[in-house]
């Protein structure tokens, strides 16, 4: 799924001032590339990731899926939230289930919720959880869940809010390598919002930094290191230190 | 020691001092019936079908209005909490009605309604409404953001937000609700039959105290005792099936 933004501008109105949050915000991501927006917290780049998601409507610009303007959230833009937002009521399978059986009630003919099921239980390494209920499992697990219910709908591309920003570091490595194997066996279109320097040189093909409030993005990269990475290569330090470098710029220049 | 083993060795002090009282006549059974003297009480009345009538009669009219509030209530708190112009709208009338106890309604309800069956089953609705309603509404609220945006996100349209994520999220407390209201329910039924009925057990244990049948008295009261803690256990066993998601913090 291809997507790009124009001049896309996002404003809040809180109180009598108004706080701009992108500004002029214009990037095109090709299809079935791993994406990155990188970035200090509260710069913008989750509220740009809502905008594709429909889930928030810009001010002014436009954002186009495969050429179409967004209207509203679907299921071709499936969303993984960092608090996972699983369905409390709902076992793991049921979870993973939720959007396929909304549409098989709209008379959409998929394979069988039992085929699905388990490929994707599979996929991201579930297997014997599939009755337990989201507070009985661990934050990583939950995590799991919430890709696998995304993935359930076949979207055309995956929005991942910060997704591992809760996880501890050890299990935090063990997902993202698992997300890397899973891209790579769908060849989803994935954009990725995170904090981390290292995550996103670990993930990434193109990675975009962004600038403190109000954001654009400042600077692209693309990093063509083979997978799967070595944090300890100097190619890859070489990299995390450029975007660094990048992203302390931008807050000294919102800083003056 | 467990705390099931405290709660029952408590109880049974209890009846033991209560049963002493009377025996050792340290006490009039005038005015305390024992708990063994109570019990066979019990089933003298349930030999004679008294006492079914009686609980039948309060039961139908628990259960009419209780059903009626249920609906009402959580219909209305879901409308509430989901729609802001519903909430605007609806919540200053709730609370102006709120601290009108459903006893001062009563006379209200018999002028209006008699003194059959409907005065009854009205003040039970009116009665049971407010905790279904405040318990939903509150529940609708508790739904987090992001829940509702990843049904969006999955598809989700807006009758199957309400019924399928709205509702469900809201069970636990809506069943809290439901248990608060049974407890209401029967506090208030009595009360009522004590003003206008010539059946249930409000009317049973009125007209023996009036006519110094001390043992009917107890035998209601202790019949009232058993309704209100086998409906609320009931209740719980309800949730627990309803949702077995749910884990309550500080309960067992």
């Amino acid at each position: 799924m291809q997507i790009n933004a124009l001049n896309v501008n996002k404003h809040f109105q809180i109180g009598n001032q108004k706080l701009v949050v992108l500004d002029q915000l214009s990037v095109n991501i090709e299809n079935g590339k791993f994406i990155c927006l990188l970035g200090p917290s509260g710069c913008g780049k989750s509220t740009f990731l809502r905008c594709i998601a429909g889930l928030d409507v810009p001010s002014s610009g436009e954002i186009m899926v495969d050429g179409k303007p967004v209207a509203g959230p679907g299921p071709d833009r499936a969303m993984v939230f960092q608090d996972y937002a699983l369905f409390p009521w709902c076992n793991v399978a049921d979870n993973i289930m939720f959007g396929l059986r909304l549409r098989k009630n709209r008379g959409r003919r998929d394979r069988p919720d039992a085929v699905v099921l388990d490929e994707l239980i599979g996929l991201v390494g579930l297997r014997g959880f599939e009755k337990a209920y989201p507070h009985q499992i661990s934050g990583g697990m939950r995590q799991r869940v919430g890709i696998a219910r995304a993935l359930a709908v076949d979207p055309g591309v995956l929005l991942m809010d910060e997704p591992f920003a809760a996880i501890d570091a050890i299990t935090r490595e063990q997902l993202q390598r698992q997300l890397l194997d899973t891209w790579e066996k769908t060849k989803k279109t994935i954009i990725f919002v995170t904090h981390s320097v290292e995550e996103a040189a670990f993930l990434a093909d193109e990675v975009h930094v962004f600038g403190a409030r109000p954001a654009s993005i400042r600077e692209s990269f693309v990093v063509d290191l083979p997978r799967p990475r070595d944090h300890a290569s100097t190619a890859f330090a070489d990299i995390a230190s450029r975007m660094r470098a990048s992203i302390d710029a931008g807050m000294q220049r919102a800083a003056s | 020691m467990t705390a099931k083993i405290r709660g029952l060795i408590s109880i049974l002090v209890f009846l033991a001092i209560w049963e002493g009282a009377v025996r050792f006549h340290l006490v009039e059974n005038f005015v305390l019936t024992s708990p063994s003297e109570t019990l066979r009480q019990i089933g003298h009345l349930l030999s004679t079908g008294e006492l079914q009538t009686h609980v039948k009669a309060s039961m139908l009219r628990i259960v009419l209005g209780y059903s009626i509030a249920l609906v009402l209530g959580v219909v209305i708190g879901t409308l509430m909490g989901w729609f802001r112009v519903v909430d605007d709208y609806v919540d200053p009338i709730i609370e102006m009605f709120r601290p009108v106890s459903p006893l001062a309604i009563l006379p209200l309800a018999i002028l209006w309604l008699g003194i059959g069956q409907s005065s009854k089953v009205f003040v039970i609705v009116y009665a049971c409404i407010f905790p279904i309603m405040l318990n939903t509404y509150a529940g609708v609220r508790s739904v987090p953001r992001s829940v509702v945006e990843a049904a969006r996100i999955l598809g989700a349209k807006s009758d199957e937000m309400l019924l399928k994520v709205v509702f469900q999220n809201s069970l636990p407390l809506i069943m809290t609700g439901a248990r608060i209201s049974f407890a209401v329910a029967l506090i208030v039924i009595i009360a009522a039959e004590m003003v206008a009925a010539d059946t249930g057990l409000g009317y049973m244990i009125l007209t023996a105290q009036q006519t110094f049948h001390t043992a009917d008295l107890f035998a209601g009261i202790v019949t009232i005792a058993v309704i209100g803690f086998v409906g609320d256990r009931l209740l719980r066993l309800l949730r627990a099936r309803l949702c077995p998601w749910y884990v309550e913090s500080g309960e067992h």
